[in-house]
C-alpha cells in the first residue's frame, strides 16, 4: 500500500516536474512529521518519513549508515549526513525517492553529522572539523544555487556536534571540544584539556554569544541541541569525566542569561550511564526530554527543566515533538510516545532505528 | 505463534528464543525472595543495639543482593531502588558526609519509615550500614546510632520487599509475556531476549571496571580505598560473587554456553585465589598484576557472551547504545 502511493506520488511528481516548474512540498512526500534512518534486517540502510503516529510515508535506500540530517522548510528535500567522520552528505528528494546529489566535504574537513537551513530554506549550513586540529567550522551551501558551496565560518569551539537555527535566525552550535582521531574507535585525543561551549552565531559567522560550563564540568561534552520559539535552547551532554560522578546531563539558556543546569535526583541519574543520544522540547514547549540509550531510559523535565519523570526504553535514542509529549525511536524498531499518561507504543518495524529523528 | 517465530529465525541464522521462563524461576525470583529474606532477618536483628553482632546478618543481605544486583531493570530500578540499596562507587565520600549531618543534627526523620525514605540516598542502604558496622568513627553503639542501624534495616528491608513482591505480582509476567498483545514493555520477545542478556554484559562490565577497575587505578597511583566495601573485607567476595551469580544468569539464559562458561569459571577461578579480601594488595605491584588478570579474564568473559550468546539469541549489545554519536 504504501509503495504504491509513494510510486504513485512518484509518477504525478514526474508528471508535474515535465510540464511545469518543480513545486513539490512535503505533501508529495505524504507529509512525514519526521524523518529517520534505519539499518534494516538485510543490513542495508534506508531514510523513511514518518507520521507523529509512527506510521511510514517513503522509504528510500541510502548505500551507507547516515547519522543526522535536515529537512529543507519548504521543498520534500532532506540533507543526510554521513556517519563520522563523514566526508560526505545526501541530497534526497523525498517526493521522487531518490538521491539527487551528493556534498563533499572540503578536502581535510568532515562533516560533524548534523545540519540545519535557513528559515527560507536558501542556505544549508553544515557542521565541519578540521581533521588536523579539531576546529569546528559551519559551511554554507546554497539551495538554489543547486547546493553550491557559499563560504563557511568558524563554529566557535573544537568538535562541533549538533547545530540548530533559532527562531531569530542566528544558530545555536554545539562544540563538543573533543578532538577525535580519525581512527575506527574515534580516540579522544584532549579529554584532560577539553572545554566545550555552547555558541551562538550570527547567518554571517558573527559570534554574538558563547557559554562555557564551570570549570569542573569541562569534561562534559555539549553535543545535542533543540529549540523553543522563545529562544531557549536546551542543551544535552555526554560526560567524558569520572565514571562514578552523575553531573547534569541537561542544560537550559536563553542568550544574554546564565545557563541553568537541570539536576536528576541521584537515585535516578546513573540509570542515563553519563550519556544522552537526542534532546527534544515538546510540540508544546512545555516539556524537556533527553533520551539515554546507554541506560535505556528517557529523562523528562518541564518547562523550567524541572525533572519530572524518567521513561525505561531500551536503546532509545531517536526523539521529537508532538503534542503533549514526545515520539521515541530505538535500535529495536520501537516507536513509541510519552505522554503525562505514560508510554503508549506506535509501532514496530522490523529494523533498527538510527540516532535521531529530524523533524520536517 | 511462537513455533512460526520459531522457524523463521532458524531459516535465517541459528538463534533460538532465550529461556527467559528458566531464568524467571531459577535465577530471578530465587535471587529476590532470598534477597528479600536476607534483609528482613537483618532488619530483626538491628532491634537488638549492637553494630557487632549485626554484623552476619549484613553479610548475608551482601551476599543475596550480590545474586541479583546485576538486574539493573524492571522493578529494582523503579524509584531508583537499587542506587538506593547500594550507593556505590561514592568517589566524593556523600555516604560519611550525610550521615555525619544525620549524627551532628540527631535528626529525628529517621524515626518513621516515611521520613527514612526522605533523607539522601547517600545515607541509606548496604554501604550506609557498612560505615555504621564498620567504620571506627560510627560504628559505636550509641543511642543515635542504634536508632539509625534500626531505620536504615528497616527502610533496606521495605525496598526488597517490594522489588520481590512487584517481581511476584506481576513484573515476571510482563517479561514472560513479551510481544504479547497489550505488553506496553517488551514489544516483541527478542526484547525480553534482550534485557537479559543486556544484565549480563553491563553486570560484567560493573565488576570488571568498577569493583576491579576503582581500586586498580593508574599503574603509578593504586587506590585500595576505592575499593568496594574495603571496610568490611569484603572487595574479592563480591567480585566472586558477582560473577557468580552472572554465571548463573548466563547458565540459564542459553541453557550451555560452553565459551562463556569456560571464560566465567576461569574468572571465578582466579578471583577466588586472590586471598586478598579489600583488595589492598593493589599496592604493590605484583598485587596490581594479579588484579589486571582477574579483570582481563571479566573482560574475556564478556566477549565470549558478546560472540556466543548474542548471536544464539538473536541479539547484540544495542545498536545506538554501543556506538556513540
Amino acid at each position: 500500500m504504501v509503495i504504491d502511493m509513494t510510486t504513485r506520488r512518484g509518477f504525478l511528481a514526474t508528471l508535474v516536474a515535465a510540464t511545469a516548474a518543480p513545486t513539490l512540498t512535503w505533501a508529495d512526500a505524504g507529509s512525514p512529521r519526521f524523518l529517520a534512518a534505519a539499518q534494516e534486517p538485510t543490513g542495508s540502510f534506508a531514510l523513511f518519513g514518518l507520521t507523529s503516529q509512527g506510521k511510514e510515508t517513503f522509504r528510500i535506500a541510502l548505500p551507507a549508515r547516515g547519522h543526522a540530517g535536515a529537512g529543507h522548510p519548504k521543498r520534500p528535500q532532506a540533507v543526510t549526513f554521513a556517519r563520522r567522520p563523514g566526508t560526505y552528505a545526501l541530497v534526497i528528494d523525498c517526493a521522487r525517492g531518490r538521491v539527487t546529489q551528493t556534498l563533499a566535504a572540503p578536502n581535510g574537513y568532515h562533516f560533524s553529522g548534523h545540519g540545519a537551513f535557513s528559515a527560507d530554506g536558501d542556505t544549508l549550513f553544515t557542521g565541519e572539523v578540521d581533521n588536523s586540529t579539531g576546529a569546528g567550522w559551519i559551511g554554507k551551501w546554497s539551495q538554489s544555487e543547486g547546493y553550491r558551496r557559499i563560504g563557511s565560518f568558524p563554529s566557535g569551539g573544537i568538535g562541533p556536534h549538533e547545530i540548530v537555527r533559532l527562531p531569530d535566525g542566528h544558530l545555536a552550535v554545539a562544540n563538543g571540544g573533543i578532538i577525535a582521531a580519525l581512527d575506527d574507535e574515534r580516540t579522544k585525543l584532549n579529554i584532560d584539556t577539553m572545554r566545550p561551549n555552547l555558541s551562538y552565531l550570527a547567518p554571517d559567522g558573527t559570534l554574538v554569544d558563547q557559554i562555557e560550563l564551570p570549570q569542573d564540568l569541562h569534561q562534559n561534552s555539549i553535543r545535542h541541541l533543540a529549540t523553543r520559539p522563545d529562544g531557549t535552547v536546551a542543551f544535552a551532554m555526554q560526560w567524558e569525566g569520572d565514571s562514578a560522578l552523575h553531573p547534569p546531563l541537561l542544560g537550559l539558556h536563553m542568550r544574554g542569561e546564565i545557563p541553568a543546569l537541570c539536576d536528576t535526583p541521584a537515585p535516578l541519574a546513573p540509570r542515563m550511564r553519563q550519556y544522552v543520544g537526542s534532546v527534544a522540547f515538546d510540540a508544546g514547549g512545555q516539556q524537556i526530554a533527553i533520551t539515554c540509550p546507554k541506560g535505556g531510559v528517557v529523562a523528562l523535565f518541564d518547562h523550567k527543566g524541572q525533572f519530572t519523570d524518567m521513561a525505561t526504553r531500551a536503546d532509545v535514542c531517536g526523539i521529537g515533538p508532538v503534542p503533549g509529549g514526545f515520539v521515541v525511536t530505538d535500535g529495536f524498531g520501537g516507536i513509541l510516545e510519552l505522554g503525562t499518561d505514560g508510554q503508549r507504543p506506535l509501532a514496530l518495524f522490523d529494523r533498527t532505528w538510527d540516532n535521531h529523528l529530524v523533524l520536517v | 505463534m511462537k513455533p512460526v517465530l520459531t522457524l523463521i529465525c532458524a531459516l535465517m541464522a541459528t538463534p533460538v528464543a532465550a529461556d527467559v521462563n528458566t531464568v524467571i524461576e531459577s535465577h530471578i525470583l530465587p535471587g529476590y525472595a532470598a534477597f528479600a529474606q536476607a534483609t528482613e532477618t537483618l532488619a530483626a536483628d538491628a532491634q537488638v543495639c549492637g553494630a557487632e553482632a549485626l554484623r552476619p546478618a549484613w553479610n548475608d543481605a551482601f551476599d543475596a543482593w550480590l545474586g541479583v544486583s546485576h538486574l539493573r531493570f524492571g522493578p529494582a530500578e523503579q524509584d531508583g531502588r537499587s542506587v538506593t540499596i547500594a550507593f556505590w562507587p561514592d568517589p566524593r565520600g556523600a555516604t560519611p558526609k550525610a550521615l555525619d549531618t544525620l549524627f551532628a543534627d540527631q535528626d529525628p526523620i529517621i524515626n518513621t519509615p516515611e521520613g527514612t525514605t526522605q533523607i539522601s540516598v547517600a545515607a541509606r542502604g548496604l554501604f550506609a550500614l557498612e560505615y555504621l558496622l564498620y567504620d571506627p568513627e560510627f560504628a559505636e553503639d550509641t543511642p543515635y546510632g542504634c536508632a539509625l542501624i534500626r531505620a536504615l534495616t528497616t527502610d533496606l528491608a521495605a525496598i526488597a520487599r517490594h522489588i520481590d513482591d512487584e517481581w511476584k505480582g506481576g513484573y515476571a509476567t510482563t517479561l514472560r509475556t513479551a510481544g504479547r498483545a497489550g505488553n506496553t514493555t517488551f514489544l516483541s520477545d527478542r526484547e525480553a531476549d534482550q534485557a537479559l542478556f543486556t544484565a549480563l554484559l553491563t553486570g560484567l562490565e560493573f565488576t570488571a571496571d568498577q569493583r576491579l577497575g576503582r581500586p586498580m587505578g593508574e599503574f603509578d597511583r593504586p587506590r585500595p580505598a576505592r575499593a568496594e566495601a574495603w571496610r568490611s573485607d569484603r572487595s574479592q567476595r563480591n567480585v566472586v560473587l558477582s560473577l557468580r551469580a552472572l554465571s548463573d544468569l548466563a547458565h540459564h539464559l542459553t541453557g550451555g554456553a560452553v565459551n562463556t562458561d569456560a571464560a566465567l569459571n576461569h574468572a571465578i577461578a582466579l578471583a577466588s585465589a586472590l586471598n586478598d579480601p579489600a583488595l589492598a594488595g593493589v599496592s604493590d605491584p605484583s598485587g596490581r598484576l594479579k588484579l589486571e588478570i582477574v579483570q582481563q579474564a571479566v573482560h574475556a568473559a564478556r566477549d565470549a557472551a558478546v560472540a556466543e550468546i548474542g548471536p544464539s539469541l538473536g541479539v547484540s549489545a544495542g545498536f545506538n547504545s554501543a556506538d556513540g554519536d
